[in-house]
């Protein structure tokens, strides 16, 4: 089963994600803030997604360090951010693609199935 | 006789009763008689008998002659015969007598020859001396009124030569003598001209040129001596005399009289005879008479001559020059107050200068009525002192500025004034008009509140106002002035400190360029500072050497210190602005994360209902969609206003094709509306620009034709390109814009504020976010609108970005 990994301190946006995902073929992994990642806690996954501002170590130097990390640098990242210039950030940071809040339903599985092609 | 008048009254009878003796009674009578009696022999004339034998009796040697024909006339009378005789004698004093004879046959011999006469004569000699005193008297009458006549006749000498001949012979005549003349001499002290004369038709003229010493005694008639009056009563035995010289010329005697000017021997006038002659004290004190008055006569001829010269000369100039030119009379009353003028003469000048006609002979209070006083009273101060004086002074009468030369003419007591005169109303009218505006100049500079100064090369202010002085109290530059220096610093643009070298004076000094305004700080004595602004720029000479510098100086404290309050409330203001959109930007970013969460829980809601078929909560939901993408629209905007104010709107830039993107946006929005959408694009009209950014332009201009447009009506976007770059238009058929509010459309926060506005929500922001990201393309946009009609949004991007 294809992995996903999310990184966004909002509780909300955590519960919707576990909606949509749930039942889909993929399997989410829901994070408060980025520490797992950076401890080398966490098992490679297919996907991450980040939200730009969260507690702790932001979202985009979460993004630096997957983009450094041996274990992780091949995966995609989705950065997700309110911030208006959020596109250029997150392409500095080395990020995939950036996906500005807020968002489509459509937008986000468009997004998903474009990194994890094939699944569900 | 009176004794024989007494006999005769007495009766014979009674005489020869009382005259016993002939002899004693002849002797009484005699005695008491005034009478000289004497009894004389005949021929011889010897005095017999007399009653007066105290007197030595002796005839005067020039009667002797006549007395000797006297008596013998008397011898041939008869008896009663009786002749009459005067004659002189002397008595034994040797005074002499004049006496009055009267003789008769006193006795005969025997052959009736005359052997005695009887001489009765009286004393005549107090009348004779009486006589001569009236014949003296006469004498100088005559001369006097001769002299008289000739005065008068010098007082109408014309011609010198003519009148001096007919003198010449005048006096000739006067004293019988053949030759007067009339001798002037040169500063020659050897030679003497014979100029003037009259000689009678026997006689040749004596006129020409003679050496002195020929003529005239060694000593005499000379400058030391020149009163001396010569007279020589025999030039033949003259011994001071050249008797040859004399001989020569026929001159027996003379009387010369020599006269001086100036202590020098100048002029001699003689009276020639060709006989020696006895000259009378008298006529030698007339020829002296003469001699002064005609000399005096001769010298002021002379003197007049000259004067008819130079009265010519003053004529001429008198008419001739420019300026107006009067002889004037101060007139003074009973109390020797200065009163009028009488004017003798004028110049033909005159009547240009001063406009008055006809004026010679009149008193100015006449042509003049409304002469001031003060003219007469200078002209009255001239008299009195003599001093000449030059004034400048304004007639009221004339209403004209004059410019006057007087001076007196004449000595103490001459009440003439000559007076030179000019208009100067011109040369006045324009140093007043001059002094005036350099006065109104003059305080203008004084009163300045801007400093002002004028140095010389040395940095030295030659002129400097008050305001300046209150700055530069010594007087001296900044960067000359060792002791002051201290209390300036000045300032460069950017702030730094200007070094004293180089501070504005000492650079125009020098001829470099000097920035138009230096703000430099000055320290008081109270060491309260000022800031002030100071500009100089050189002063050069016609070779283009600097001579000084003129500076001006602002006191700017007041302004600076408001400027920089103004400073302070704008960086507080401008942090306030900061903060408020750091806050609208953290609250709209707080904002976006509940709204992402809404819209996607409603998507979910919304997928759910549609697998379930519910298609009236589907729509429910669409609506929910549509209202949080619009809240969503206005997070973003208000997010773009404050990047943009903070400066942070950035650009990604790529070419992009502006007809594809159009149809793009275009599509998008007529999803969400049924109005008609119109476009004419030209193909390829590709550009640099910011796709995202280009693209909300455009959206923006298509939701704002929207809104502002009634439902079902077109929007028409055109589009083309040419070798500037691209051109997009949207033109609505809406309500447009009023007019006043057409030029506020694209300022941040304005919304159009009509009564239906209401129906038009928003913030104000869109065309602003639209007119920024246009300009920071280095485009520009514009709206041409007309209520009622539509509103036509036009905005150019240029195809490269400077």
């Amino acid at each position: 089963m294809r992995k996903i990994v999310l990184v966004d301190d909002d509780e909300p946006i955590r519960d919707i994600f576990q909606i949509v995902f749930k039942d889909s073929g993929y399997a989410l992994t829901n994070l408060e803030n980025g520490d797992k990642i950076i401890n080398n806690e966490l098992d490679t996954p297919d996907l991450f997604i980040l939200d730009k501002q969260i507690s702790g170590t932001n979202g985009l130097d979460v993004c630096r360090f997957i983009k450094k990390n041996e274990k992780y640098k091949r995966v995609p990242v989705i950065m997700l951010s309110a911030s208006p210039d959020i596109e250029n950030l997150a392409k500095d940071a080395g990020a995939d693609e950036a996906l500005p809040k807020p968002f489509s339903l459509k937008q986000l599985r468009a997004l998903v199935s474009k990194y994890i092609p094939g699944q569900p | 006789m009176l004794s024989t008048i007494y006999l005769m009254d007495k009766s014979m009878e009674e005489t020869r009763l009382l005259i016993n003796n002939p002899g004693h009674f002849l002797q009484a009578v005699t005695d008491i008689m005034s009478e000289i009696v004497t009894i004389i022999a005949l021929p011889s004339g010897d005095i017999l008998y007399t009653n007066r034998p105290s007197f030595r009796f002796q005839t005067h040697p020039d009667d002797l002659p006549a007395m000797q024909a006297w008596y013998q006339r008397l011898a041939t009378l008869g008896d009663n015969g009786k002749i009459t005789t005067e004659y002189r004698v002397s008595n034994d004093n040797g005074d002499l007598i004049y006496l009055s004879a009267q003789g008769r046959i006193f006795q005969r011999d025997n052959t009736n020859t005359p052997t005695h006469a009887l001489i009765v004569a009286q004393d005549l000699t107090e009348q004779k001396k009486a006589g001569l005193e009236i014949l003296r008297l006469e004498r100088h009458e005559r001369d006097q009124s001769f002299l008289s006549s000739i005065t008068k006749d010098l007082v109408e000498l014309k011609n010198m030569t003519d009148a001096m001949e007919e003198l010449g012979e005048k006096i000739a005549n006067y004293f019988q003598v053949p030759w007067c003349t009339f001798t002037e001499l040169t500063d020659d002290p050897e030679t003497g001209v014979f100029s003037y004369g009259w000689n009678d038709s026997n006689s040749p003229s004596l006129n020409g040129t003679y050496r002195r010493q020929d003529l005239w005694i060694a000593g005499q008639a000379t400058d030391g001596a020149a009163a001396e009056v010569i007279v020589t009563c025999d030039t033949q035995s003259d011994p001071r005399l050249n008797a040859a010289t004399f001989a020569a010329l026929g001159i027996g005697s003379y009387i010369a009289v020599p006269l001086a000017r100036e202590g020098k021997f100048r002029f001699l006038h003689s009276i020639t005879d060709t006989k020696p002659r006895q000259w009378r004290d008298d006529e030698i004190r007339l020829m002296q008479d003469l001699a002064t008055r005609i000399w005096s006569r001769v010298e002021r001829a002379r003197v007049e001559e000259a004067l008819k010269k130079s009265e010519q000369k003053y004529r001429a100039i008198f008419n001739s020059i420019n300026e107006g030119f009067t002889l004037l009379e101060v007139l003074f009353d009973t109390e020797d107050n200065a009163c009028d003028i009488l004017i003798h003469d004028a110049n033909p000048a005159q009547n240009r200068v001063d406009g008055v006609q006809a004026i010679i002979g009149k008193r100015v209070r006449e042509i003049l009525p409304d002469i001031e006083q003060k003219w007469i009273d200078r002209y009255a101060k001239v008299v009195r002192t003599g001093e000449p004086e030059h004034f400048e002074d304004w007639s009221e009468a004339n209403h004209r500025w004059y410019e006057v030369n007087a001076s007196r003419v004449g000595g103490p007591g001459s009440p003439l004034v000559t007076i030179v005169y000019n208009d100067i109303n011109d040369r006045k009218t324009t140093e007043e008009a001059l002094r005036n505006s350099e006065a109104l100049l003059a305080s203008v500079f004084k009163v300045s509140p801007v400093g002002l100064g004028l140095a010389d090369a040395t940095g030295k202010y030659l002129l400097l106002n008050d305001e300046m002085r209150r700055f530069l109290p010594t007087g001296l530059m900044p960067s000359k002035d060792d002791e002051r220096s201290s209390r300036w610093i000045a300032y460069n643009p950017d702030g730094s400190a200007i070094e004293r070298h180089d501070y504005p004076g000492i650079r125009a000094l020098r001829g470099e360029p000097v920035p138009p305004f230096t703000e430099m700080l000055y320290a008081d004595d109270d060491g309260n500072k000022i800031w002030t602004k100071i500009s100089s720029i050189p002063i050069r000479n016609e070779k283009d050497e600097i001579t000084g510098v003129v500076t001006v100086l602002t006191d700017i404290d007041e302004l600076k210190r408001t400027a920089e309050a103004l400073q302070d409330s704008e960086r507080q203001l401008k942090q306030l602005i900061r903060q408020k959109d750091d806050f609208i930007g953290t609250a709209s970013h707080e904002l976006k994360t509940p709204v992402t969460s809404m819209k996607m829980y409603a998507d979910i809601v919304q997928e759910r209902l549609d697998e379930l078929g519910d298609k009236g909560d589907s729509d429910l939901l669409s609506k929910l969609n549509a209202q949080i993408d619009r809240l969503t629209s206005l997070i973003n905007h208000l997010l773009d206003t404050t990047r943009i104010s903070e400066g942070q709107l950035k650009l990604a830039l790529e070419r992009i094709d502006i007809k594809e993107l159009l149809t793009e946006r275009i599509e998008e929005i007529s999803r969400i509306t049924n109005h008609h959408f119109v476009l004419q694009a030209q193909d390829r009209s590709t550009i640099l620009a910011d796709r995202e950014r280009i693209g909300q332009v455009i959206t923006n201009l298509l939701s704002n034709a929207v809104k502002y447009s009634p439902k079902g009506t077109t929007i028409t976007i055109t589009s083309r390109a040419d070798n500037d770059g691209v051109t997009v238009s949207v033109r609505d058929e809406g309500y447009g814009i009023p007019e006043k509010d057409v030029s506020k459309v694209f300022d941040r926060f304005f919304r159009v504020s009509a009564n239906n506005m209401d129906t038009f929500p928003g913030m104000g922001l869109g065309l602003y976010i639209t007119d920024q990201i246009v300009h920071k393309h280095g485009g520009t946009i514009a709206v041409k609108s007309k209520e009622g009609v539509g509103s036509t949004f036009t905005f150019t991007l240029p195809d490269k970005i400077k």
